[in-house]
């Protein structure tokens, strides 16, 4: 216990710095922007943050992180609530919820439910990992590179079952992924694969440019493909009220749901694929289901808002404990973090907890700050809402486009970069408009090389036998339960498939 | 074009790149010692994409087939304005041109030039363009060259600063 | 902060100030002409490894003192990929001028035994060895021997059951037990060779109970030796660590003269002129041999170990040889 306490004065300690107070703000205010401005995705927020946070100590750059997504998250109810369009995916569950009471006249109700909402998520989950983390940790000291496999590959069949109603399209998205992943010199042997003879990509891919293709350059490709996201805005909502007045009631009375979706979302944030988004909409159908006034969801009714607000705040601070303790990513925000945490040396996994014990305690405390600033921050951002709706999208992609072209060359000083993230921009462009999910492309890319590494180092450890990977009991259990879930998911897909052809046939006759 | 029949050309194209994935993969060497060597595993994705791409062909032919036509996995994407078509292109054709000249020509030359076009496709006044982009570029610049120090390429534009 | 005097002179003086300054960027522009006062413009420091890596970190310690040595910005920049061979060949692709030098690592004396890339360190104009840290054995905290006799006899009695790692085939820790293993007359499958990413992970397989044998550098396995679940055998230097003094050499322990290790310095490309190796030689004996270098090492634990570039021309001309007994010991060597 003394122990512990000395750990968080460290970490007090770390905190109590102007410049890491002032990345903090900063990253906040540019999450919020990010996150009030629909087409903009958190997601895309950290990947342009990411080139500005290789210059800065590693807890400065994890800090970053959190703020920048939590605010963005938050604030991307704003213009759901608004204008009836959400500013990032993880808002959509309940977008017509909350433009229904704006035109009840209820706008300062909605946007103060889902504020304090997620902020008491956020803060849920973040005490989650802040326990959850250093327990799982201390038993993964015990796992092998056979326990990683097993893991690494639920991981990411998992993505590959949760991204996409489609099986098929889940996985032609993680192989792409971990076909990516391959590409470079071999980390066991160093010979060269896929290098296509570019000196450059001996190296393999990198994975910075990469996200700004596919989250940056991408997005703006798919506005202007779209384009009915971001029209002009005609409709001007009146002035939104007392943002704070009555909430205290509301959640009290609904502290079930706020429960609820903290828990709920913190679980889906952990799995590795999930997000907030998938939080958010299955917390809405939760609170639907088991509410005693169903009919009036949909109709501005705060109940799903609030569990659903308080759900997607949680899976942000629930990806990080797998993402922490094994270097498996929850989501895509994860995947970036974790490459960035491997930049700067603090490679994630069991070890970290021990070596770097009051780097992570401060990190576990950013979150709790973080989602406390939502309070003051979000209460500003709704202030100031209706300008940054007016800022003119075309102008603003073409600023967003200036900063991936110098995000993606700063990362490497590196010409070929640009050319990295145009490739994966395009890719990921016409995977998109094929119903090709991005998720499972991340994953496989993060944990590919995981995978491949732990197979074969486990396969020189038991001298080619594959047994060996059943034989220290966890490594066993482990792949018990991956063999289980992957006969049932395939079991399901082939059944549910020649259910639909039995439909198909029946309402044809 | 149908859902239908793009899904059979995307199969196909699937099927296509695990054959050549293949191919390369079982080109690598072994390695004396090791029961895997490195062409292990892209040859276990190869198979993977391959048979992905097989799936995804004859799910589409079914598709196609009358009993299928009903079923509603057709994704309404609507046309794509002729500005916001040019648009797209630029952007793709102006990032593969920055890619080859903005070592020679400079961040603050070509950058600017890239944004300008873009916004003057889409209906942008020119006046307005040229000054949002030389401003946010400028910003841009002084932020990673000189606080940050990144080598951002200064091309023509050397010894002005 | 020049540019904030200068604005606020009188519009007279900014005018006669002018003309000069345009004249020096004329000169600046033929530079040959103005290496009388060499260096009169920031040098540029090429890293071949990642931001956030030892050798980065390293890096820029060096710069951070250097700067102030020679008055003039040192820029560092990464240069990645290719397993360090991006960013050592541009070091010695860069014009021989002084303003661009770069860290050349341990990787430098591997990659022609190796067959990955044709340089040596005789592309190079080598000027200061700043860092190096020798490879240490370690095992099993409880269930491992007691000493390296123990281990090799545990070796020699059942061939093939002890696994070791420590880093990718062919790389540092390989070669090291490699040469060991050689230079005391054991076959190599006797101990086989478990590729991993690097020292973080081998550890962990070893804390795991997965393998027995972890070579890596002492700095490497510090915390994990810290929290009492590895122990140091050996370490394969020509003297004993004054960190560790109870950790004994490899020949204290068996009697066979083996070390090996890891080494950073800074050089330039081949072709430097003579006065400007000698300012940047000086300059980096300073570096090295100030006591803010040695406490910002320390904090990192990287060993400190400075020679001159005649000493560290020896250095790597030794280096280059063990590692070539090491790559054909393993069977590596092209």
């Amino acid at each position: 216990m003394e122990h512990f306490f000395s750990q968080l004065s460290a970490a007090f300690g770390m905190l109590a710095d102007v410049q890491l107070i002032s990345v903090v703000l900063v990253a906040s205010a540019f999450g919020l922007f990010v996150g009030a401005i629909p087409g903009l995705t958190a997601t895309m927020a950290t990947a342009l943050l990411v080139p500005v946070t290789f210059y800065m100590t590693p807890l400065a750059a994890v800090a970053a992180i959190v703020s920048c997504t939590a605010m963005a998250i938050t604030a991307g109810d704003i213009p759901g609530c608004l204008i009836r369009m959400p500013g990032t995916p993880a808002s959509a569950a309940y977008t017509d919820e909350t433009y229904a009471m704006t035109r009840r006249g209820l706008a300062a109700q909605a946007l103060g439910s889902s504020l304090v909402s997620s902020v008491i998520g956020g803060l849920f989950g973040a005490i989650v990992l802040m326990i959850a983390a250093p327990v799982l940790a201390s038993y993964a000291l015990r796992f092998s590179s056979f326990e990683y496999f097993w893991l690494a590959l639920m991981g990411l069949s998992c993505a590959a079952f949760i991204s996409s109603s489609d099986l098929l399209r889940g996985m032609i998205a993680l192989l792409i992924g971990l076909f990516l992943a391959t590409v470079g010199m071999d980390p066991l042997t160093g010979t060269p694969r896929f290098d296509f003879g570019f000196t450059a990509l001996l190296g393999g891919l990198n994975f910075i440019p990469i996200m700004i293709g596919m989250f940056a350059v991408c997005e703006i490709m798919n506005n202007l493909a779209t384009d009915s996201e971001r029209v002009r805005i005609k409709e001007i909502p009146k002035p939104v009220g007392r943002i704070f007045a009555g909430i205290g009631g509301l959640i009290s009375r609904y502290r079930r749901n706020t429960a609820r979706g903290a828990v709920l979302g913190t679980l889906i944030g952990a799995l590795p694929g999930a997000g907030g988004d998938l939080a958010a909409w299955m917390s809405y159908s939760l609170a639907k289901r088991f509410s005693k006034t169903p009919e009036k969801f949909g109709t501005g009714h705060p109940e799903g808002v609030i569990e659903a607000g308080a759900a997607n705040n949680a899976a942000l601070s629930g990806a990080w404990v797998p993402a922490l303790v094994f270097g498996i990513p929850g989501d895509a925000v994860t995947a970036i973090a974790v490459g960035v945490l491997i930049m700067k040396g603090l490679n994630p996994g069991p070890q970290l907890f021990e070596s770097q014990a009051p780097t992570l305690y401060a990190i576990y405390l950013i979150f709790i700050v973080a989602n406390l600033l939502l309070l003051p921050l979000g209460w500003l951002a709704i202030r100031l809402a209706m300008p940054l709706l007016r800022i003119p999208p075309h102008q603003l992609s073409a600023v967003i486009l200036m900063f991936c072209i110098l995000g993606s060359y700063a990362i490497n000083n590196s010409i070929f970069d640009i050319g990295v993230m145009l490739l994966f921009g395009v890719v990921s462009f016409v995977l998109g408009r094929l119903g090709v999910p991005k998720g499972p492309i991340i994953l496989g890319l993060v944990l590919g090389p995981m995978v491949e590494m732990n197979f074969l180092t486990s396969m020189a450890i038991a001298d080619g036998r594959f047994l060996g990977f059943f034989e220290r009991p966890i490594a066993g259990g482990l792949g018990v339960a991956a063999i289980l879930i992957w006969g049932f998911v395939l079991m399901r897909a082939l059944r549910g498939h020649s259910d639909k052809a039995k439909h198909a046939a029946k309402s044809d006759m | 074009m149908s859902r239908a029949s793009t899904d059979l050309l995307f199969g196909l194209v699937l099927c296509f790149a695990g054959v050549a994935i293949a191919v390369v993969a079982r080109a690598m060497p072994s390695i004396a010692g090791q029961a895997y060597g490195p062409g292990f595993f892209p040859s276990l994705l190869a198979v993977g994409l391959a048979a992905c791409g097989l799936i995804m062909v004859t799910r589409s032919i079914l598709q196609m087939s009358s009993r299928y036509a009903a079923a509603p996995t057709d994704l309404n994407q609507p046309p794509i304005g002729r500005r916001n078509l040019a648009a797209l292109v630029w952007v793709v054709g102006g990032l593969a041109i920055i890619g080859g000249v903005m070592d020679s020509v400079g961040f603050l030359i070509c950058v600017p030039v890239f944004m300008i076009v873009f916004m003057v496709i889409l209906g942008e006044r020119l006046a307005w363009s040229v000054v949002l982009s030389l401003a946010s570029t400028s910003i841009a610049y002084y932020a990673f060259a000189k606080l940050l120090k990144v080598q951002v390429p200064i091309g023509l534009l050397d010894g002005l600063f | 902060m020049n540019i904030e005097t200068s604005t606020r002179k009188p519009m007279a003086l900014r005018r006669r100030l002018l003309w000069p300054l345009a004249a020096l960027l004329t000169a600046a522009g033929l530079s040959s002409t103005a290496l009388a006062a060499y260096p009169d413009r920031p040098i540029t420091l090429i890293v071949p490894w990642a931001a956030g890596g030892g050798t980065d970190a390293t890096g820029r310690f060096v710069a951070t003192l250097l700067e102030r040595e020679l008055k003039q910005p040192v820029n560092v920049v990464n240069r990645t990929g290719g397993g360090g061979i991006v960013g050592h060949t541009e070091i010695s692709n860069a014009k021989p001028d002084g303003y661009t030098i770069g860290v050349v690592t341990t990787e430098l004396s591997l990659y022609r035994w190796l067959g990955t890339s044709q340089l040596t360190y005789a592309n190079y104009t080598p000027l200061v060895l700043y860092n190096t840290d020798p490879v240490a054995i370690h095992v099993q905290a409880e269930k491992g021997p007691k000493n390296l006799n123990e281990l090799i006899s545990a070796v020699k009695a059942k061939p093939g059951v002890m696994k070791a790692s420590g880093a990718n085939l062919g790389g540092l820790a390989h070669l090291s037990v490699a040469g060991l293993l050689t230079s005391m007359n054991i076959p190599l499958a006797s101990m086989p060779w478990v590729p991993s990413e690097g020292a973080t992970p081998s550890l962990q397989l070893l804390a795991s109970d997965a393998i027995e044998v972890v070579a890596t550098t002492m700095p490497e396995a510090q915390t994990m030796v810290d929290a009492k679940r590895a122990r140091t055998l050996v370490i394969m230097a020509s003297k004993r660590d004054p960190v560790y003094p109870d950790v004994l050499t490899v020949k204290e322990a068996v009697g066979v003269d083996w070390s090996l290790g890891a080494w950073r310095g800074i050089a330039g490309p081949k072709g430097m002129p003579a006065d400007v190796t000698t300012r940047l030689a000086n300059a980096l004996r300073k570096v090295v041999n100030d006591p803010e270098f040695k406490k910002l090492m320390d904090s990192r634990k990287f060993g400190v170990e400075f020679a001159d570039p005649a000493g560290f021309v020896s250095y790597l001309q030794t280096a280059q040889e063990r590692f070539g007994v090491a790559a054909k010991a393993a069977g590596l060597a092209k």
